[in-house]
């Protein structure tokens, strides 16, 4: 388990930099980047939006492979590694389910459909609220560790699914621009402001983690205090 | 300074290669809902963290406090 010096550490590093990572995002989408021909400003949606469904595969994967981790060395640290960025990752598809119907509304004239890349986007986040919930409620012993590790595990199978969603099947929801077919892309511009909102996003997922971790650092020093009161 | 801020922003529209672009307003207000949704969001999380952490840091201290007493 690191210290809660180095996570301190590293929360601050990335607290300077997300902001200023953040600033000049902000900048870069309100008013550098130019508008996009067909959809006009709301395109601009597009900045936060597929970052946040970026940031929340990551964040699931690190869950997937923590969660292994713990199966393997039945160290709860891994567990708790696991939920922390669970939950981060619940916060970023909240934000891809929120925003992306806010963009859908004036484009589909829907705020809702129930094509392949909506709806596995929130069974999705149905799964990894579950898995927060079976965490939550079996307590902190290795048995319900496991549950929620296999949960996780097997979750995660989803992710891969809400990715190739727009390949595999007919949807409303646009063809990928990245790794797209060979006609497919971005502009210059609109592909410059969209990984440096990819990197800004990272800066907050770490940011975020590292501050849930010494949270649940802190609270595993409370849990072992509690217990040498409690048995001294 | 105002140079510095000057050559900042200059070198951000030289690497997107384009002008500011004057824009249309049609829609500003699902783009004004989005972003406040994603704002609202994060600050929300971190507002939940802080509580979070100021809880534990409570707890802490007063099982601290009980600690040279349980010893005795």
């Amino acid at each position: 388990m690191p210290t809660d010096h180095t996570l301190s550490r590293w929360s601050n590093i990335f607290i300077y930099s997300t902001t200023l990572l953040m600033l000049i995002n902000l900048y870069n989408i309100f008013i550098a980047v130019p508008t996009e021909a067909s959809m006009g400003i709301i395109q601009r949606i597009f900045y936060f939006h597929v970052p946040s469904a970026a940031l929340a595969f990551l964040a699931f994967g690190v869950t997937f492979v923590y969660s292994i981790r713990f199966l393997a060395k039945r160290e709860l640290w891994y567990d708790r590694v696991a939920y922390c960025s669970a939950e981060i990752g619940v916060v970023f598809t909240t934000i891809v389910l929120l925003t992306g119907p806010i963009w859908a509304r004036p484009v589909w004239n829907v705020w809702w459909t129930w094509d392949a890349r909506l709806t596995s986007t929130l069974v999705l986040w149905f799964i990894y609220v579950g898995y927060m919930m079976l965490r939550s409620y079996t307590g902190e012993e290795q048995r319900g560790a496991r549950f929620a590790a296999v949960f996780a595990i097997v979750g995660f199978v989803d992710v891969p699914i809400v990715y190739l969603a727009n390949r595999l099947w007919r949807t409303l929801h646009p063809q990928p621009v990245i790794f797209g077919s060979p006609e497919s892309g971005m502009s210059p511009p609109i592909r410059n402001v969209f990984l440096f909102s990819l990197v800004t996003f990272l800066g907050l997922y770490l940011l975020l983690l590292f501050y849930r971790l010494r949270i649940e650092r802190a609270q595993i020093e409370l849990n072992e205090l509690k217990r040498e009161t409690v048995y001294s | 300074m105002q140079l510095l801020m000057m050559l900042f922003f200059g070198f951000i529209h030289f690497w997107l290669q384009t002008e500011p672009a004057a824009t249309s307003m049609k829609n500003l207000n699902f783009l004004f809902a989005a972003y406040s949704i994603v704002w609202l969001l994060i600050i929300g999380y971190l507002f939940s963290m802080a509580r979070r952490q100021k809880k534990i840091a409570q707890e802490l201290e007063m099982v601290k406090h009980l600690q040279p007493e349980a010893e005795k």
